[in-house]
């Protein structure tokens, strides 16, 4: 405690200094009275690694997105303007496959730099943010990536600080407001101050060169304590975002910064301030000094006329404009589909630049021409990064693992498991090892796992899961598990665990047995909605002749019947566990574990390992069937055309086709299922 | 003189606070100082987070002095070093902020009843968490409205009752809450409490959506997949959506 308050009276100490410094007359060389500049700020944000305008699942090119296209716009600004600045706001190095591939895949070595970095030295920025998803690597990562040597203890899972700095971005990267715990320090450098020189017209007309120093400072969300927790928990802490730029902004200008531009990595609340606010850009407005905000984090456009987002419409905010309590402000959308512009008039005076603020303007400028085309891409960009872009392309189609059997879900209705299986195994194996680890007080309970089919040709014939046997690949994963939720899991009691597939099998109409017309087997229900187990250890009978809540029959583990009070650990997904779907009970009580690893990479991560994959191991086990019942006339479901040898291959020999062509002209059949086999 | 920021203030006050501690042991002498909100916000990220010590007691003092705002805050920060001796003693802060009327501590204590709270050894107490955030005020208090809600949805200690769950969460979800709208629109969707209406419920999915919920965000992209009475079928705008989710689980909102 001694040292901490030691530090402290430094720190004081320290900040009194330098505000002596600040009544000091300053070196720079002495601007004219008069003369004037333009200057025009350019951002970026949200870029999360969309280099290319590329869709790496779906190996095609995606024009609405892309750096090399909003590189574009950078070149067409600079033209534009005599001078600029190029910020990016953050969000910067994740998300897309090219950032797993060089992240996790193939880690990037130390001598080498981040595509993304590559192609941001290419285009010459001035200075970069720190985003939120900056840390979804973890610090290790981070700090080798951004040519640092992170003063931090890392949490056990973590790889290493680098012995030497890595190779980074060729501009500076600062960030005021996270601190480690071990030196109680900035992680990043908090600010900088840049000198540039600028064109500008003296006050008798002719042209000038004249120096400047801008500031730069910025800011992430606090809130990345809880979404990168088990990078960060007890290794970095942050700090309020109106305390420090009130301590650093007056900091910068006794440094002789002329101008202090803001990046702040987040959007604007009205709210009372805290300092631990997500979007605390709304009160940074209102710190004297700081003469223009770059934002980001929500993914919207700033400004924009048309906006209805809450945030954009509060008091102070001038959506049109682009101003937020009187400082401009712009936020330039994400995934590279805008530039934002903050042009600025410079006047000297008593040797320092101030900002002309009724010639300020605000704009984002899209990627996207009014007649709806896009602009085209910067060749230089794809051409950096050739290797890197056709690298990933490898990885997104290298197999990952084999199957002998070809996963689909055309009969998963009638009990056919082979897209399914592979997905709980994947889950119950996660969360297993996760409880050993880390819960030792469920240890005892059961785990088990629940998943559904995300496509049960609602849209026609092709709208069903079917992965041939033979290779699978990373995009497959995709197939299997089409949304990218978040692995959940869950701990019920046996009657919750009965209302849970009570509610699954509502996507069962209630059959009448005596009926001699056709009926349909399912509901309007969609086939998400159908959670099952597929587990040896589980097994139940859904009796359709019932109504709802009173179906599901028999639920057993491992030979005994199911205690209403018995407990269980089941694995699922963010959506099922927080109300999706509306099952009863799960509200968002009963979680035990919000894994930030989504269910789809728990399940690439869980192929890779089994490697092979047999329908004997991985896609015949099926917990659930329904109860014998001898029905007047046929039970009728549709699936895809000529898909019975499927169905025969899967074990399921109680269907049979009722119909070739059920007239919907969408490409599907009528089969029929026989509940008494 | 300005300059000389909040920071130092703070830290300033921390050397007084802790030495005032320290000092205060033995004599019992009021701290000089009562920090404001944000201050102790600050202090709290310091203590929590930030594992700092000199934070945590000078939360501490103030917490003696009966500032309801350092009561919680020490409460809170208390809870998360998961420590039964310190969880329990957060407890009995967050209680004494409770005792002076503060919501937010009456909320914490109504959720650590109802999802228990292991660091502490305490199991979950429906009734005990439905009487904290009766307390606080549903009436006027989203969060408190909000698990209400989901006591009354989920029959926690009583009989369900999904009319008072529809209508705590219509109060919610009025006053902004996502969480809620999430629920209001899974309500209207199935009937529960309110008449079935899924058009109705589809808006209160697209409002909870334009916050980044994600639950809302992939029933618009299901919607949009199977095409809707508001929501005209859209391979595009499906996968659109799918991409807004994967984007906010990357930054869920804390829960409410």
């Amino acid at each position: 405690m001694i040292n901490t308050i030691t530090q402290l009276v430094i720190s004081a100490l320290f900040t009194m200094s330098l505000v002596g410094c600040a009544n000091a007359p300053t070196a720079t060389n002495p601007i004219a009275d008069g003369t004037r500049a333009d200057l025009a700020l350019l951002e970026t944000t949200d870029l999360h690694t969309n280099v290319m305008s590329y869709d790496y699942f779906r190996l095609a090119e995606d024009k609405t997105v892309g750096f090399e296209r909003v590189a574009t716009l950078i070149t067409d600004a600079r033209k534009q303007f005599v001078n600029t600045l190029l910020f990016d706001n953050g969000d910067t190095i994740q998300g897309t496959a090219l950032s797993d591939y060089q992240a996790q895949v193939n880690p990037l070595a130390c001598d080498q730099v981040l595509a993304m970095y590559k192609v941001m030295n290419e285009l010459k920025y001035d200075a970069g943010g720190i985003g939120n998803h900056e840390f979804n690597y973890g610090l290790s990562f981070l700090s080798q990536v951004t040519g640092n040597r992170f003063n931090v203890n890392l949490a056990p899972a973590e790889k290493g600080i680098p012995a030497q700095p890595c190779a980074g971005p060729n501009f500076p990267l600062v960030l005021a407001n996270v601190l480690s715990v071990k030196d109680r320090q900035p992680l990043f450098k908090p600010y900088v101050i840049l000198d540039r020189t600028i064109k500008a017209t003296g006050a008798d007309g002719k042209p000038v060169n004249a120096p400047i120093k801008v500031g730069v400072i910025a800011f992430t969300p606090p809130k990345i304590l809880d979404w990168d927790k088990r990078w960060l928990n007890g290794v970095v802490y942050t700090d309020g975002v109106r305390e420090l730029a009130e301590k650093y902004v007056p900091e910068m200008r006794a440094k002789g910064a002329d101008l202090v531009v803001a990046i702040s990595h987040g959007g604007l609340d009205a709210g009372p301030y805290t300092p631990s606010m997500e979007n605390a850009n709304w009160h940074l407005a209102t710190v004297p000094g700081v003469d223009a905000m770059l934002i980001g984090h929500s993914h919207q456009l700033f400004p924009n006329a048309a906006s209805t987002m809450p945030q954009f419409n509060l008091p102070g905010v001038d959506k049109v404009k682009g101003f937020v309590n009187g400082t401009p402000t712009v936020m330039a959308n994400f995934w590279g589909k805008s530039l934002g512009v903050i042009q600025m008039s410079l006047v000297a005076k008593d040797g320092k630049w101030s900002v002309d603020k009724s010639k300020t303007i605000v704009e984002a400028r899209s990627i996207q021409n009014a007649d709806k085309t896009f602009v085209a891409p910067l060749p230089a960009v794809a051409a950096s990064i050739k290797a890197e872009h056709e690298a990933t392309i490898a990885y997104v189609k290298t197999p990952i693992g084999r199957s002998n059997f070809p996963m689909t879900s055309y009969f998963v209705d009638v009990g056919d498991t082979s897209a399914i299986q592979i997905v709980n195994e994947a889950q119950a194996n996660y969360v297993a090892r996760y409880v050993k680890a880390n819960l030792p007080q469920y240890s005892t309970l059961p785990v088990l796992s629940t998943a559904s089919p995300f496509k049960t040709g609602f849209a026609g014939g092709a709208d069903f899961t079917d992965i041939s046997a033979g290779d699978m690949a990373i995009n497959n994963a995709a197939d299997l598990y089409l949304f990218p939720n978040t692995l959940y899991a869950v701990k019920v009691t046996g009657a919750g665990l009965k209302d849970w597939l009570e509610a699954a099998a509502r996507r069962f109409r209630q059959i009448d047995p005596t009926m001699t017309t056709e009926q349909s087997l399912t509901s309007t229900a969609p086939g998400y909605t159908f959670d099952m187990i597929t587990s040896r250890d589980f097994s139940y009978e859904i009796d359709v002749t019932q109504g709802n809540g009173n179906r599901v029959k028999n639920l057993m583990h491992k030979g005994a019947p199911v205690s209403p009070t018995a407990e269980f650990i089941v694995a699922t997904n963010n959506y099922r566990a927080s109300g999706g779907g509306n099952f009863p009970g799960l509200d968002g009580t009963k979680t035990i574990i919000a894994s930030p690893d989504s269910n789809r990479d728990v399940l690439i991560e869980f192929i890779k390992a089994t490697k092979t994959l047999t329908r004997k191991e991985h896609g015949s086990d099926r917990s659930w069937r329904f109860t014998k019942v001898t029905t007047a006339g046929p039970i009728t479901f549709k699936s895809a055309v000529d898909k019975l040898p499927l169905a025969a291959a899967a074990g399921i020999n109680n269907v049979s086709l009722f119909k070739a062509d059920d007239g919907s002209g969408k490409g599907l059949s009528v089969y029929q299922v026989n509940l008494s086999k | 003189m300005r300059a000389l920021s909040v920071l130092s203030k703070v830290h300033s006050q921390w050397m007084l606070m802790v030495s005032t501690f320290v000092w205060a042991s033995t004599t019992f002498a009021a701290p000089l100082v009562s920090p404001s909100p944000a201050e102790i916000d600050r202090l709290r990220m310091y203590a929590d987070a930030g594992r700092d010590n000199t934070a945590l007691d000078a939360l501490l003092v103030a917490a003696r002095t009966d500032n309801a705002d350092a009561q919680r805050a020490a409460g809170e920060a208390l809870l998360n070093r998961a420590d039964q001796t310190r969880a329990a003693e957060g407890i009995m802060w967050l209680e004494r902020a409770a005792a002076q009327n503060d919501t937010r501590a009456m909320i914490m204590l109504g959720k650590a009843w109802l999802f228990g709270l292991p660091a502490s050894g305490r199991k979950a107490d429906a009734n005990k968490a439905r009487a904290w955030f009766e307390r606080a005020q549903p009436g006027s208090n989203s969060h408190a409205a909000y698990y209400l809600g989901i006591m009354e949805k989920g029959g926690y200690g009583k009989p369900a009752d999904p009319v008072a769950a529809a209508v705590h969460f219509r109060f919610a979800a009025r006053q902004n809450m996502p969480e809620a709208m999430y629920l209001l629109g899974n309500a209207y969707a199935s009937g529960e409490g309110v008449d079935t209406d899924p058009r109705e419920a589809m808006r209160w999915y697209l409002r909870a959506a334009s916050l980044e919920h994600p639950q809302a965000t992939q029933e618009l992209a299901q919607a949009f997949a199977r095409g809707d009475t508001l929501l005209p079928q859209s391979d595009f705008q499906a996968e659109q959506m799918r991409r807004a989710v994967e984007h906010a689980l990357r930054h869920p909102r804390a829960a409410p």
